[in-house]
């Protein structure tokens, strides 16, 4: 229930933050409107810059943000809400083009003000962010220039916009409503500022050492992080970071993952890392005694938020890295409550950590479930995929009393969260975390 | 499941702000529920013979108007500017 109230405070101050500036519009002296379609004209590109003005704390990694939903929803609600602001400064120039025809004229650079063009220009870095966003991959744009684009052009965007409201001179006329509104864009700045500039330097304050580099099966790597001269990152078991290795904090080459050591030993981090794309290729070429830096801890996707009788662990492929942090620490807890995983994977000689899994087996009261889809001869285990049949076989009559937690690609979760629907086990009891942002 | 959700509160909120801002555009427009009302000063000469506003008051003419009248059209003056006729020719 704490995380039920907390998540509705969180998203009551979001309206509240994203209709205050309108609210401040009509404080003061009555200003006349100018036709209800002119004033809905101006009320969306109000309204949507203020929403894209407070994109700058949805992504800022603020943990009394991100705690109550978990940071994939955050970012996932980010991506959905900035499309809708972009509608609303969208119908910003078209409504008014519509109820005042005359107003097509200002579109012309040669001939508009500076603070119409300012209000154009602003406008295109935001179709920029959007466009960028949403077609990154198809664009062939890499991961770091798709970031530069979106932090630079959000600010260039922003304060072009305000300059276009103070040109325009219309609702911020006199200095109470103007500084307001310069103080509330200064806020949204100040908001990319820290993540940009104040978060790195605190990060720079506590470095990681890379201990070792181990290979594990199925071209994955294990790296092992030692803190230099602190004493580590407190988490909760399933929780992930953003991991920058070699290179400065203030470097936008920081890439997410998962912890797969013990919560319990914060003085000593353990990452595993398949090769899937770019970055993670050449995790295995990383030179011990190489500097890293951690944002963190992230993430909603941990059995330390609620207390169940058992809980049920259902990965594919790398996604075991999260449950190895939550089985090794449930170990190191001399955990007693029972726990099922259902591990999928391809081929017998790709299950990562199945030598370890076997011991755990031995200290946890666990049951392992090797599913393989590419069975070696004689196997008598599990084929196929993970589904409710599969999962029917070995669920404890109890089950409505467990929690689940899913990680593997998307189109498994959702593959299992049906699965799971049709087994009767309530959604609000199956956790998962989506990083499919762009 | 955990991207629905997100976007179901999304749209929701979206569709809150919406709201509030067509709120606000109809408290900046109260002639759309009631009768039109003249807010502007009055016109210091005749109408007739005048009917382009924007000979004279457009951005380029002798006597510009305010900034903020930009895009209203020669037909919108007199919905805010009556005729004083009281003033000289």
């Amino acid at each position: 229930m704490r995380y039920l109230y907390y998540g509705l405070f969180v998203i009551g101050a979001y309206l509240v933050l994203a209709m205050f500036p309108l609210f401040v519009l009509l404080v003061g002296p009555e200003i006349p409107g100018r036709g209800f379609w002119r004033e809905l004209s101006v009320g969306l590109g109000f309204a949507g810059l203020a929403m894209m003005g407070l994109q700058f704390f949805l992504t800022g990694r603020f943990q009394g943000i991100t705690s109550p939903y978990g940071i994939d929803v955050v970012y996932h609600f980010h991506r959905a809400i900035s499309l809708l602001a972009f509608i609303f400064l969208l119908l910003h120039p078209l409504i008014l083009l519509f109820s005042a025809p005359a107003t097509l004229g200002l579109m012309n650079p040669v001939a508009a003000p500076e603070w119409i063009t300012a209000g154009s220009i602003a406008f295109f870095a935001f179709a920029l962010i959007v466009i960028s966003s949403l077609y990154r991959q198809q664009l062939g744009l890499s991961y770091e220039r798709w970031r530069m684009i979106h932090g630079y052009g959000a600010v260039a965007a922003v304060t072009l916009s305000l300059w276009h409201m103070i040109g325009v001179n219309y609702y911020l006329q006199g200095d109470v409503k103007r500084g307001l509104w310069i103080a509330i864009t200064i806020t949204w700045v100040l908001a990319l500022l820290y993540i940009r500039l104040v978060k790195p330097l605190l990060m720079s304050r506590q470095p990681y050492t890379i201990e070792a580099v181990i290979p594990e099966r199925c071209s994955s790597w294990t790296l092992i992080l030692k803190p230099e001269g602190h004493a580590g990152m407190e988490f909760k078991p399933g929780q992930f970071v953003w991991l920058t290795i070699g290179k400065s904090p203030f470097s936008i080459r920081e890439h997410p993952f998962s912890f797969s050591s013990s919560a319990m030993h914060p003085e000593k981090l353990a990452f595993t890392i398949k090769e899937l794309g770019d970055f993670t290729n050449t995790i295995g070429s990383v030179s011990p005694g190489t500097r890293a830096y951690i944002d963190g801890p992230y993430g909603s996707f941990t059995p330390d938020r609620y207390q169940f009788s058992g809980y049920v662990f259902i990965s594919g492929g790398v996604g075991i890295t999260p449950v190895m942090s939550i089985l090794r620490t449930f170990a190191d807890r001399h955990e007693l409550r029972p726990l099922l995983l259902f591990y999928g994977s391809k081929e017998w000689e790709e299950v990562t950590f199945r030598e370890e899994l076997e011991l755990l087996q031995c200290q946890l009261n666990l049951q392992v479930v090797h599913v393989l889809t590419a069975p070696p001869e004689g196997w008598t285990g599990e084929q196929g995929f993970i589904d409710a049949e599969v999962m029917g076989r070995y669920l404890p009559q109890q089950r409505m009393d467990c929690e689940y937690f899913v990680c593997g690609p998307l189109p498994m979760q959702q593959g299992i969260r049906s699965a799971l629907e049709q087994l009767g086990v309530p959604a609000e009891q199956v956790q998962s975390e989506s990083f499919n942002f762009v | 499941m955990r991207e629905k959700y997100a976007m179901h509160l999304a749209l929701a909120s979206g569709g809150l702000i919406f709201l509030v801002t067509i709120l606000f555009a109809l408290v900046q427009s109260p002639d759309i529920l009631s009768a039109s009302v003249q807010t502007g000063a009055d016109v210091p000469h005749p109408l007739a013979g005048y009917e382009s506003c924007d000979s004279c008051h457009g951005r380029e003419g002798m006597m510009p108007y305010p900034v903020r009248h930009l895009g209203w059209s020669n037909n919108s003056c007199q919905g805010c500017h009556g005729r004083d006729d009281a003033a000289a020719p």
